[in-house]
């Protein structure tokens, strides 16, 4: 039997000076909404992001003062950090979001902190149309925060060590020393980030500018729109979403922004370096491809099927926009409420809800299970059906491309893989089954939600607003954190737990 | 096979954008595509 061993004191320090780090950027970002805040004279808002701000910085600079310590940073301390970091950032992001007024209670503000860190896009908040311009952009900042975040961490910790998100990433990573691939990671990220920005906020205020929208506004909506999209985030400056703009180029332009957002930085990477063919032979970009090529036949069947639009402006606008929202886990809407149920069948909302649960590609902001599990799943399946037909003594071995090289499939990254995806499932059940308990919505409507919020897409049918029940509202909070650590971190945090109350001390 | 060596930054930033566009907007037009094929269709 393995032995657990218990961290000691200067594990803990190690990682409560690296969430104080946390808090700190937390609180510089912080810093960002409080000068748009002063320079528009909107004090109310000044003053929660002043409160919010010097808490994370005290905290974080008290940490960074008394929490120092000489070890290094190994595996399993970033999963801890990680699991934790979400969490507390959540928790401190809605701080100024409480103190603004508009949300009715601290866990409903915790619930928008987490939907923003989580880029999942859901809202609790109240009057979003006459939302102060700092919190607009302090919400949709978070976006980008998590959304980035989350990519460093996920190609600097779960993927140390050449392991790949297939991987549990455990035996190749756990005594590497993280750091060094953090700081490469993030300087590639913000690189790729810095240069959509600038260049995405560019083309949506031209668009905008287009659609007759004056240079402030255009601008003011053009960057929020940006953080919204590229970070698949989906938050909206205003409560109709997308749907207030009205324009086929802004559509457009947001469109080329989420598909953009929901490739994996491997992929940018290779893109950056001329290396076009990857995107051809990559497991993930062949699986995605494919998949979401079924969700569009069987969407446009559904949606002719019922009747829905008849031509072609209206499939594209509606039909597509919704597909790419769903694919890429963004969540922006083009139609209100439910009426993705009560007005496109049957087939056309189970393409969606099927879109939404897979998401995007690994290790860029998307959420849901990720194509590449599900192209190693069906790997897995095919690979088992040859070897049943197969005689015994046949040698099976399958393969796939990823990372720019073919790899073997290996029993440990088939398991990882079908693990996850099977946790996934299980979490959408969960949260249908507890919508469904408070009996206000029928099993369609707490499914569509659930996968929404479980694979941080943010496509609401209206089971998600202020008036939603405190427990649920918990349980959503809860999934949409599982579901941006994809699992890995928070069974680690739980891990770390145990070897706290019952581990053997180091000799 | 030596190494070949890292284009200029500037070169690379507009040589992946342009790629991640190509791509997005190949994407959106075999949607079109599929889509008024199925429009055609049923008019």
């Amino acid at each position: 039997m393995s032995v657990i061993l218990r961290p000691g004191a200067d594990d803990l320090r190690l990682i409560g000076f690296y969430l104080g780090r946390v808090l700190l950027g937390l609180g510089l970002v912080m810093l960002v909404p409080t000068g748009v805040a002063v320079a528009a004279g909107e004090w109310n808002s000044a003053s929660a992001f002043v409160v919010g701000a010097s808490l994370c910085v005290i905290i974080g600079a008290a940490s960074d003062a008394k929490l120092a310590t000489r070890r290094s940073l190994t595996w399993a301390h970033g999963m801890v950090i990680t699991a934790l970091a979400w969490v507390i950032g959540a928790i401190f992001a809605g701080i100024p979001m409480y103190l603004s007024g508009r949300f009715d209670s601290p866990l409903d503000a915790l619930f928008e902190g987490m939907s923003a860190l989580t880029t999942t896009g859901m809202s609790v908040i109240h009057d979003l149309d006459h939302t102060p311009l700092s919190e607009d952009l302090y919400r949709h900042l978070l976006q980008f925060v998590g959304g980035q975040g989350i990519v460093i961490v996920v190609l600097s910790l779960f993927a140390a060590g050449g392991a790949r998100i297939a991987s549990l990433y455990t035996s190749e990573a756990r005594e590497e020393r993280i750091l060094p691939n953090f700081i490469r990671a993030a300087r590639f990220i913000l690189l790729v980030a810095g240069t959509f920005l600038v260049l995405g906020t560019a083309a949506l205020f031209v668009a905008l500018l287009v659609a007759g929208f004056e240079p402030g506004r255009a601008f003011y909506h053009a960057i929020n729109l940006f953080f919204a999209s590229f970070d698949t985030g989906g938050f909206s400056v205003m409560q109709s979403s997308m749907m207030y703009y009205h324009s086929l180029s802004v559509e457009i332009v947001v469109m080329v922004l989420m598909i953009a957002g929901t490739i994996s930085f491997g992929l940018h990477f290779a893109l950056w370096r001329g290396n076009p063919r990857e995107l051809l032979r990559h497991l993930e970009s062949r699986t995605l491809a494919a998949t979401s090529l079924v969700f569009l036949v069987v969407l446009c069947f559904g949606l002719l099927y019922a009747g829905t639009y008849s031509d072609l402006e209206s499939m594209f606008r509606k039909g597509l926009f919704t597909l790419v929202s769903a694919v890429t886990s963004t969540g922006h809407q083009v139609n209100v409420g439910d009426t993705y149920l009560t007005d496109w069948g049957v087939m056309a909302p189970a393409a969606i809800v099927g879109a939404m649960a897979i998401g995007g590609m690994a290790s860029s902001t998307a959420g849901g299970i990720k194509a590449m599990r599900v192209g190693l799943a069906i790997k897995t399946l095919f690979h088992d059906i040859r070897r049943i037909l197969l005689p015994e003594s046949a040698v099976q071995v399958t393969t796939y491309h990823a990372g720019g090289r073919r790899r073997i499939l290996r029993d440990e990254t088939s398991r990882a893989a079908t693990t996850v995806l099977l946790l996934f499932i299980v979490t959408y059940l969960i949260g249908a089954m507890a919508a469904l308990a408070y009996g206000e919505h029928d099993i369609t409507q707490t499914l569509f939600e659930a996968v929404s919020v479980g694979s941080n897409i943010g496509i609401s049918i209206g089971v998600v607003s202020p008036e939603m029940p405190n427990g649920l509202m918990g349980i959503y909070i809860v999934m949409m954190w599982l579901g941006r650590l994809e699992f890995v971190a928070v069974f680690a945090l739980l891990g770390y737990l145990v070897s706290l109350a019952r581990g053997r001390a180091k000799a | 096979m030596a190494d070949r060596r890292p284009d200029h930054p500037l070169r690379e930033h507009a040589r992946g954008v342009l790629y991640v566009v190509v791509l997005a907007g190949a994407v959106l037009l075999a949607g079109l595509t599929i889509m008024a094929l199925f429009v055609w269709a049923v008019a």
